[in-house]
């Protein structure tokens, strides 16, 4: 948990604080994009749950360990660490720190890919799966058709445990009664679900849960949050439009 | 280290910047779907090991946008106190 926090911080210092380098090719790969900041930033924006020195490990958890993503075909993949560091102590019990981020937040970047997420409110959560949903909308918010106004939205148990990551059950039935419970805590994004459950029969006779479909009904203040952030994105889409034949569009 | 910001700074980034409020964070949707997080047992004691001893990586699949991929995490090593190397994921 420490390490989402600390990538997601590192990400909420990026929106005032970032450096990009550009090779003369212009390929993707080719662009970095870094930030310069402190122990002390990354403590302050992780709402001090953390030491200086818990901190500096999770930086090397990111730093250390390698994701290789494989496309659909496996004709093609990527082999990265969530990030680069530079540590360098300020003698003052704090240090200054670079930051490079991996190639496909870099891509996402490059490419104006990316969406508004509250902040605060994962900040302040301290369910791991509620912060997961919470993201999961908002990110799925951006696929709704535009202008629609009934956003509806469905997951599978299965899909919620192999994405999230979750695996501490044995039972879908207790995996479902945990998720259930998780999703009644975000009253504030959720105006209801349904859950549809499907069963199979057991080798000792009885019928055995082995799926739910969750149906989600987004509340009214979430919907109306997300088409403020579609608006934005819309705005930016014309920035950038006006901007066309600039560095990255030749 | 060369990284040195660019002078004009390019569109992306004044673009990137621009959020709508200031408790917003921007996310990679891409990235976001990655499984890439190991809750509640990032510890050396959930760690699986191959035959020949060695951490094994852990393996997952995903969906985005209506595709398939696959993510492989090998772990970080991190030296404890005692300058024992620990395998971590995040």
């Amino acid at each position: 948990m420490r390490e989402e926090r600390i990538e997601l911080a590192l990400l909420k210092l990026a929106v005032g604080d970032t450096f990009l380098n550009v090779n003369e090719d212009q390929h993707d790969a080719s662009y970095s994009i870094a930030l310069q900041t402190s122990l002390h930033a990354i403590q302050k924006a992780v709402g001090n749950k953390y030491s200086k020195a818990e901190i500096r490990e999770g930086l090397d958890i990111l730093a250390g360990v390698r994701f290789k993503v494989e496309g659909p075909d496996k004709s093609e993949d990527v082999v990265f660490s969530p990030i680069d560091k530079a540590y360098q102590a300020t003698g003052d019990g704090d240090a200054r720190l670079f930051i490079r981020f991996n190639s496909l937040i870099t891509r996402g970047v490059v490419r104006q890919m990316w969406r508004q997420v509250d902040y605060d409110k994962l900040l302040a959560d301290p369910s791991y799966l509620s912060r997961w949903f919470r993201k999961r909308f908002a990110l799925r918010f951006a696929h709704a058709e535009k202008g629609s106004v009934q956003w509806r939205y469905h997951l599978n148990l299965s899909t919620i445990i192999a994405e999230s990551g979750i695996s501490d059950y044995a039972k879908m039935s207790e995996a479902h009664a945990y998720v259930s419970k998780v999703l009644d805590g975000l009253d504030d994004i959720l105006d209801g679900y349904t859950a549809t459950k499907k069963f199979e029969n057991g080798l000792k006779g009885g019928r055995v849960l082995v799926d739910v479909t969750y149906d989600f009904k987004p509340s009214y203040a979430f919907t109306q949050e997300q088409k403020n952030i579609n608006k934005h994105n819309i705005r930016l889409e014309l920035m950038g439009e006006a901007k066309k034949g600039g560095m990255f569009r030749g | 280290m060369q990284i040195k910001p660019v002078k004009p700074a390019p569109m992306q980034l004044d673009l990137f910047g621009m959020v709508s409020d200031p408790r917003y964070v921007n996310l990679i949707p891409f990235y976001e779907a990655l499984p890439r997080t190991v809750p509640g047992s990032g510890w050396a004691a959930s760690i699986k090991r191959n035959a020949d001893g060695t951490i094994a990586p852990k393996k997952r699949s995903f969906m985005y946008d209506k595709k398939q991929y696959s993510l492989m995490m090998s772990p970080a090593y991190i030296e404890d106190a005692n300058g024992k190397l620990e395998a971590h994921f995040p």
